[in-house]
């Protein structure tokens, strides 16, 4: 198949009408994905400690699992039959990143004298919404919001694997790849721009972790 | 029958006096039963969901199609919500008027043949369907069979299959020339002519009704044309926008039974249905248009 089921016209819209209806859960991903933002802002040389760590962690959970549950299997299974098999890479994303945070062994930094990337990027989710909304002439309410839809989200999650101290946990990084290539084909098909993003910021937050990745973790900080 | 209820709704509601000749009808091969030339396609159009602003523009779409003698509706359970707004329109319309309701099976929808038609006449809300195909040759074999029996039950009352994009030709030439099918749906319009080769030659020797799907190449003719001012030789064959020039071209195909242009536009509605009426281009027009389009 070379089309979505459905057009730029009606994502916007069900995005409006996904906002209105799921308000507290939107508005507790944006909230969790500013928080984010201004954590790793904060940061200093040694990075987040292994609370605030687990607590990024849950938040992600929680994200992912909003994405895959209200937003995919809720609202647009009934639109795009692949809707609930990419509804299951999120909900198994919540699944990793819970564990993650029960872990407690994933450390993040951005520290904003030698590694800003991760800061950028995690903003430059909360920008997306706007970015969408301008390209999608959407209506009012018809945001795609970090902490709820889809590509935001996964924005918010590359800054994050970007920002990984140590070793990138290979299950971290499958909603980045898998959806950098499902937004990028999606919006190719309903000719969009915005989409392309996860993917960019992709490729950016590999590089930015080629040449001045966060600092590693100290021995003490692995046990 | 459809036959006589659309034609009597067709020149009973004809708003437009341009529009007062007898729409253009055309035979169902297998029965002879005959059908407006042309459809409505819910592909992406209709799949709005729940959102209320866009159901209405779905209503309305539906409303001046059958208000205008449009006769197929055609929708599939893999078009996401759209059997459920069709029904959801046709529930809706002051005068329902007459139809020709037309959805297909798909496995991936989930359950087995029987399961998915009553499922698309709950949708619909139907007792039965007039056409039932199956949705781009999915598991063709079990579903032609199951719907084929469940005609000979009267639970539907004609058998199809389908494909587009041009794909899969040769494997419905070969159900075509072995299997008793009553409708076949593929892809043609004036820059996507693939099925005049095998499909329309071998549909009208086997005495099987075409359905044409994308007749404008998914909106995509009218992005070809783009400015360029519509012929003055169009107005020879009573086309008076290109979508009309488009339609005519592919009704003007002695194979062709109707064509399904999908829009959630209602005044594309009143552009679309002006090519039911008034004369076709003849073998030397249609060449005269493809070479035309393509110089475009």
């Amino acid at each position: 198949m070379t089309e979505l089921p459905y057009s730029v016209e009606v994502l916007a819209a069900v995005l409006g009408d996904f906002n209105r209806t799921w308000w507290p859960a939107v508005l507790a991903g944006l909230i969790a994905s500013v928080w984010i933002m201004l954590a790793l802002a904060r940061t200093g040389d040694t990075g987040l400690g292994q609370k605030t760590s687990r607590y990024v962690c849950f938040a992600v959970a929680g994200m992912s699992l909003a994405v895959g549950g209200p937003f995919l299997l809720g609202t647009m299974a009934a639109l795009d039959f692949m809707a609930p098999a990419y509804a299951l890479l999120w909900l198994a994303n919540a699944v990793v990143f819970l564990i993650l945070g029960m872990r407690g062994r994933i450390r993040f930094a951005s520290p904003m004298r030698r590694h800003r990337p991760p800061v950028a990027i995690v903003a430059f989710a909360a920008i997306y919404p706007m970015l969408f909304w301008l390209e999608t002439d959407a209506p009012p309410l018809g945001f795609a919001l970090p902490g709820s839809a889809p590509e935001p989200t996964a924005i918010l999650i590359v800054g994050l694997m970007s920002a990984i101290r140590g070793r990138l946990p290979v299950a971290a990084a499958a909603v980045p790849l898998v959806w950098a290539a499902v937004a990028g084909f999606n919006g190719y098909l309903l000719d969009l721009f915005t989409p392309f993003a996860v993917a960019v910021t992709l490729l950016a937050a590999l590089a930015a972790r080629a040449v001045m990745a966060p600092p590693e973790l100290t021995e003490g900080e692995k046990t | 029958m459809m036959t006589a209820s659309a034609a009597a709704l067709a020149t009973a509601v004809l708003p437009d006096p341009a529009r007062s000749a007898a729409p253009l009808l055309r035979p169902i091969p297998s029965t002879g039963e005959t059908i407006p030339a042309l459809g409505l396609g819910t592909w992406v159009e209709f799949n709005v969901g729940s959102v209320m602003s866009l159901r209405n523009v779905c209503l309305e779409v539906t409303r001046r199609f059958i208000a205008q003698g449009g006769g197929m509706i055609d929708s599939s359970p893999m078009y996401g919500t759209a059997e459920e707004v069709v029904g959801w329109s046709l529930a809706r319309l002051e005068r329902r008027g007459a139809f020709f309701s037309a959805s297909k099976v798909w496995t991936p929808a989930g359950g087995g043949t029987e399961e998915q038609l009553a499922r698309s006449e709950a949708l619909w809300g139907l007792k039965r369907f007039d056409l039932m195909q199956v949705h781009n040759l999915v598991d063709w074999r079990e579903h032609l069979a199951a719907l084929t029996a469940a005609k000979a039950e009267g639970r539907l009352r004609y058998v199809g299959i389908t494909t587009s994009h041009g794909l899969r030709h040769a494997e419905m030439a070969e159900i075509m020339a072995k299997h008793p099918v009553d409708f076949v749906q593929f892809t043609y319009n004036v820059l996507d002519r693939e099925a005049e080769r095998r499909l329309l030659p071998l549909a009208a020797d086997r005495g099987i009704a075409v359905i044409v799907n994308r007749p404008f190449r998914r909106g995509g003719l009218f992005g070809h044309v783009g400015n360029a001012p519509l012929p003055s030789w169009a107005a020879e064959f009573g086309a008076g926008n290109w979508a009309q020039v488009f339609l005519k071209y592919i009704l003007a195909h002695p194979a062709v039974t109707c064509a399904i242009p999908a829009t959630s536009v209602p005044a594309h509605i009143d552009e679309n249905m002006g090519a039911l009426t008034g004369p076709l281009p003849d073998t030397a027009m249609r060449r005269r248009i493809v070479e035309h389009v393509e110089s475009l």
